[in-house]
């Protein structure tokens, strides 16, 4: 077994004595510390500790898929937003799927501040990394955020070029295949 | 054939086995001593992601135990081996596992019998190996270039995220991704162009008259994808929309002076146009019209570009 690294770093108010604790290994195998209340954020932490209940004393619970500092980031969001009010099981969208019909209900959210900051991570690699952690966790609102973040970065791209070069995708259409989907793209983006 | 290491899970710098005899295969059950395998019961737990396709090939039937609570249409293992909703699936032949092309994510504890009837776990991981891009089998895994490494891999993204994130764009937005890549094609085409809806009161009507050419063709990427072809006006209104690309379709047909065009002339050109459209859509649920002329006008209206 490969030796874990102790982060002590609590995260969450630590000036009230009685928070309960619970302890997350990370996939790299760093202990964090979390409070249980701030774990409420992480669908399926919670799922998990309600059905199972509270680790006991030493046991820690696996994140088998996020790092250390995807987690920490997680949980320093989670943290802020410890207080807000939870979605209920109505709210939560399920995956869209391709038989949706069209862009009729594009979300609106506004990003507060705090987020803003929050989302100013150095690298786009990052930003993925805390994307696929909150849908792993099953923390909708820093999914949903995330989700917004990557929109955004699309959105300042404005054409098919720029997106490849922001994301490194390769043009992988013949010249007949652009033509054709120019053409059906004119239509599309035809004013009414 | 697949290449890659298998590492222990629980302690990554312990290499289990490597390209030459990984997975599945006599050797590779050899060295690990799986006498359940024998009996052809292993139990495996799973954590992967979606991303381009990876095979482990070979294997007789075996057992996949899901784990209570599995992540959420994360998973795609097997073809036609996973079951979902259930608690079990079985496989047979070959395993057919997505992952992300940058690394592989999949932990595998195995639970196996030893003499005595003791059970013993053994956590596996295979890392650091990537799957082709034609879904073949592993490569030996490598770590991504850096600057790879620097861009987002949106293209690997779990599909439920993917359209997440789809909510956000606009018409334009999509329109732009959608000519990016053609991994984008069957995700985008159905939320543009499921349902189509024309106003020939307003915007250019010359351009929306080839539009239904277009997809009238065989040629045409979103045909498949309209389920909804509606028009709510027939009318054109106004002068300014008497192009002269317009007047050279439905001139023939019309008053000569161009202004007030003949309503019915109009009409027979779109459902002429549209009659052709109508047998080459597939999945077209329903047609809407606001005015529909006789059938007796129906008549084929665009010059042939032959």
């Amino acid at each position: 077994m490969a030796s874990k690294s102790q982060d002590t770093t609590v995260t969450g108010d630590t000036s009230k004595p009685e928070k309960k604790l619970i302890t997350l290994t990370s996939s790299d195998n760093v202990d964090i510390e979390v409070e249980r209340e701030v774990l409420q954020c992480f669908s399926l932490i919670k799922d998990m500790l309600d059905d199972l209940g509270d680790p006991e004393n030493g046991d820690t619970i696996p994140i088998a898929n996020v790092s250390a500092r995807v987690l920490k980031k997680v949980i320093e969001w989670c943290t802020h937003h410890r207080n807000d009010p939870r979605p209920s099981a109505d709210d939560k969208v399920e995956g869209r799927d391709e038989t949706t019909g069209p862009n009729t209900d594009r979300k609106k959210i506004e990003i507060s501040e705090w987020d803003q900051e929050f989302l100013k991570v150095d690298e786009q690699e990052m930003l993925f990394e805390i994307l696929l952690a909150a849908n792993y966790l099953d923390i909708k609102a820093l999914l949903d955020l995330c989700c917004m973040a990557v929109a955004n970065i699309v959105k300042a791209c404005v054409t098919p070029e720029k997106i490849r070069a922001k994301f490194g995708i390769e043009n992988d259409f013949t010249p007949e295949e652009e033509e054709q989907i120019r053409r059906e793209n004119e239509w599309a983006e035809q004013p009414e | 054939m697949v290449n890659g290491e298998l590492r222990s899970f629980s302690d990554p710098t312990r290499r289990l086995c490597g390209a030459e005899d990984f997975p599945f295969d006599d050797g590779w059950m050899r060295r690990l001593s799986l006498k359940a395998w024998r009996e052809k019961k292993v139990v495996f737990t799973w954590s992967l992601e979606w991303g381009r396709t990876a095979v482990m090939e070979g294997g007789p039937k075996a057992t996949w135990g899901r784990s209570k609570r599995p992540p959420k249409r994360r998973c795609r293992v097997g073809e036609g081996a996973f079951k979902a909703r259930t608690d079990e699936m079985v496989m047979e032949g070959e395993a057919f596992a997505t992952l992300p092309w940058w690394s592989v994510n999949l932990a595998v504890p195995v639970w196996y019998g030893e003499e005595g009837g003791k059970t013993l776990k053994e956590d596996l991981a295979l890392r650091t190996c990537h799957a082709d891009s034609d879904g073949g089998g592993l490569r030996q895994g490598l770590e991504p270039p850096a600057s790879v490494m620097q861009t987002f891999p949106i293209t690997s993204l779990p599909l439920e995220v993917f359209w997440a994130i789809l909510d956000y764009l606009s018409l334009h937005d999509l329109l732009s991704l959608y000519a990016v890549s053609k991994s984008f094609l069957h995700l985008i085409t159905p939320r543009v162009f499921s349902t189509i809806s024309f106003n020939l009161s307003r915007g250019d009507v010359y351009s929306k008259l080839l539009f239904l050419e277009s997809i009238s063709t065989s040629s045409s990427i979103i045909a498949s994808a309209v389920k909804t072809l509606r028009i709510d006006s027939l009318k054109i209104s106004h002068k300014d929309q008497v192009t002269d690309s317009v007047r050279e379709i439905i001139t023939s047909q019309t008053h000569e002076d161009g202004i007030e065009l003949d309503k019915e002339a109009v009409q027979a050109v779109i459902l002429g146009h549209l009659a052709l459209s109508l047998t080459k859509l597939r999945n077209l649920e329903t047609v809407k019209s606001a005015d529909l002329p006789r059938s007796d006008n129906m008549q084929p209206f665009l010059p042939s570009k032959a």
